[in-house]
């Protein structure tokens, strides 16, 4: 297995402020993940538990308070600035603050550990431009102003400029904080692309726990006890994200790979009908707090679809009700769980 | 992919004067502006008059004013006004700050504390003719030591404290206790030695002689030749310091050495011209409308051309009154370029942003 150093190595690593001071803190125990050539590693964990301050760490902003981090086997404080930018880019969380410069121009920055002392582009610095500007699918946008995209393509054009940098590891701070729901998922499919396509390191840290269960090939989960890390499948089989929201209600549930928020029960009920019918009325049910159970025998819900119609009946001792649709069922629930009937 | 959705405007590179153009243009005007700055002063000069002194046929009165007065007062506007403006967009650049300019590391107060312990504190002691050094080298040094020891300060601060913002604060601070003795001077002084004082924080550009304009030359030049090997590193802070480490950008060296060329050209200008005001802030703002980027490839030298247009358009103004009276350049400078500045914001409906 260890053949060849990973490409990233982080070993017993302490992050933290204000080292060898009387204020010095350190953020969580000491931390030892990895990753490596072309895999995505997303690190998720609650806010304020020091993911920034860990990618930081990694990325050589910020120095370690112990241990070391290596890239390809070597201590990132042996490498020079200039070395360290072609091994790793980076794109900071937040919204872009430039908005008066080209996309063209602000991609072609990512070129600066490349070119010489006034920044001259040859045609190799331009070819790789252009290419991680169609990589990230910009290209009719090529010479508008950044001021002029909207949030998801500002994003983008962010990552086309680390792309542009040609480095083997991107890091990403939060890239999805600021996107709508389509925006994210179409982000973190681009980074899957990236390291698949391009056989990059894509390292991000994401709230997305949900796409990041399903995309990453490795999880680095922080928690108050340090970092876990391993595939999502590996973490979710042995309860480790139970761990992550400690202090919340949230709880993880296995078979279904989400987190949700508790609801008592306040009802057993018998539940009948197959295929997705069954799995969206269960979800509907599960929300007011009435749960299905094999054991019950009334009152009982039975979902009967004929011919593309679906019915939903419910029987209990005293009435029987048909309803059109899962809306009106449950509302009618809703006054049976009140006493009305 | 979603970029159908968005109205491309990817068309704007072709309908946006070329910038090669944008160029050529200003390089005229600045021209322009040059021989009308060479023509106006007290005494009349007609086109025909400058022909004739530079085919060496013109009568000696003509060319000695053109000589020792007109050309060295309007080559002083083009370094100034290039070198403050360059200064400015530097200070601009790496503070991220719209409202920097080259004396926000409190160079012009440094200097001023230089002249008024010169002419107001000396002065006061020893007997001597302020008329005299009013133009003469002990007040550039003055100017250059004062400003020399503020510059010291910040660079100390500068290199220790990793904040850029913390550098912009005690820079304020560092100016205003500067100015606070300067004050203490001033109310103390004697009122024509004080009008003294404030007739050069009111700057000019006529005093120099060819030997002073010929070390301002090489100071400003210097200054400028650092901010072209600057560019590739402004570009960087573009996005901020952390971006910029993250390209791999030594960032407190490349503070030190923009320090550095925005106090040889700052501190230079004001040791011979005084605090000229405003320029600094302004052009590399009406630079970026013209040139419609942030682009440091464009910003450096198209901010050495408007500073230098904007410097000489001053100058001319300020020789309207006629009859040897000239208006102060700082309050000229101020007067043009505030409604300037007004009319662009309000036409734009916001400021550029600055990056």
């Amino acid at each position: 297995m260890k053949s060849e150093p990973e490409i990233i190595s982080v070993d017993k690593v302490l992050i933290g402020y204000d080292p060898g001071t009387v204020k010095e803190k350190i953020l969580l125990p000491a931390i030892s993940v990895g990753a490596a050539k072309g895999e995505m590693v997303s690190l998720i964990g609650p806010n304020g538990i020091g993911k920034s301050t860990l990618l930081r760490t990694i990325a050589g902003m910020q120095r370690p308070l112990g241990g070391e981090v290596r890239f390809s086997g070597r201590n990132v404080s042996a490498y020079s600035n200039n070395e360290l930018a072609r091994k790793i880019s980076f794109v900071l969380t937040g919204s872009m603050v430039v908005s008066n410069i080209s996309v063209f121009e602000l991609v072609s920055l990512g070129r600066f550990p490349h070119t010489n002392w006034i920044g001259h582009l040859t045609r190799n610095d331009r070819y790789s431009i252009e290419e991680a500007v169609a990589s990230v699918g910009l290209l009719p946008h090529m010479y508008d102003n950044v001021g002029q995209l909207s949030d998801g393509e500002k994003q983008r054009a962010m990552i086309a400029r680390a792309l542009a940098q040609d480095t083997e590891i991107i890091m990403l701070d939060e890239p999805t904080a600021f996107l709508d729901l389509p925006n994210r998922y179409e982000l973190i499919y681009l980074l899957r692309e990236l390291s698949v396509t391009k056989n990059k390191t894509v390292v991000f840290s994401t709230h997305d726990i949900h796409i990041a269960l399903r995309e990453a090939d490795r999880i680095w989960l922080a928690t108050g006890n340090g970092i876990q890390e391993g595939c999502p499948e590996d973490l979710a089989l042995s309860g480790a994200f139970d761990s992550l929201f400690e202090e919340s209600d949230l709880s993880f549930v296995q078979d279904e790979g989400v987190f949700v928020s508790p609801v008592r029960t306040r009802m057993t009920i018998k539940l009948e009908g197959e295929g997705l019918l069954l799995y969206w009325t269960e979800r509907a049910l599960n929300r007011l707090g009435i749960k299905a159970r094999s054991d019950a025998v009334t009152p009982s819900v039975s979902i009967e679809a004929s011919e593309g119609v679906a019915a939903w009946k419910y029987e209990s001792s005293v009435v029987t009700k048909q309803f059109g649709d899962i809306f009106s069922l449950v509302n009618y629930m809703k006054s049976v769980l009140k006493g009305d009937n | 992919m979603d970029s159908g959705k968005k109205v491309s405007n990817g068309s704007t590179k072709s309908t946006v004067i070329p910038r090669a153009t944008i160029f050529i243009l200003l390089i005229i005007v600045l021209a322009c502006l040059f021989i009308v700055d060479i023509l106006t002063g007290s005494v009349d000069l007609g086109f025909k008059d400058l022909l004739r002194s530079l085919a060496g046929k013109g009568d000696t009165a003509t060319l000695t004013v053109i000589r020792d007065f007109r050309l060295p007062r309007a080559l002083t506007a083009l370094l100034a006004g290039m070198a403050l403006s360059v200064s400015g967009l530097q200070m601009q650049t790496v503070f991220r700050n719209p409202l920097a300019g080259p004396y926000v590391l409190g160079i012009s107060s440094g200097a001023s504390l230089g002249v008024a312990i010169l002419i107001l504190g000396l002065s006061s002691f020893i007997s001597v003719n302020v008329a005299i050094i009013m133009n003469s080298w002990a007040l550039v040094i003055a100017a250059w030591l004062g400003a020399g020891l503020v510059l010291v300060l910040i660079m100390i601060v500068s290199v220790r404290v990793r904040d850029i913002m913390t550098v912009l604060i005690l820079g304020i601070m560092f100016a205003s206790a500067v100015s606070a003795i300067v004050s203490i001077m001033q109310y103390f002084s004697n009122e024509s030695l004080l009008k003294s004082f404030v007739i050069w924080t009111m700057g000019s550009l006529g005093n120099l002689s060819w030997k002073q304009l010929f070390v301002l030359s090489i100071s400003v030049l210097a200054g400028l030749l650092i901010s072209v090997i600057t560019i590739k590193m402004l570009n960087a802070l573009l996005l901020g310091e952390d971006y910029a480490r993250s390209l791999g950008l030594k960032v407190r060296s490349a503070r030190l050495l923009i320090f550095i060329s925005t106090s040889i050209m700052a501190g230079s200008v004001t040791a011979f011209c005084g605090p000229l005001a405003f320029i600094g802030i302004a052009v590399p703002h009406i630079t970026r409308l013209i040139f419609a980027s942030s682009s440091h490839n464009y910003l450096v030298p198209g901010t050495m051309i408007c500073g230098s247009i904007a410097l000489l358009a001053s100058d001319i103004i300020s020789q309207i009154p006629g009859g040897g009276r000239v208006l102060p350049v700082n309050s000229v400078t101020a007067l043009i370029g505030i409604p300037v500045l007004v009319w662009i914001i309000i036409k734009r409906n916001k400021f550029i942003r600055l990056s």
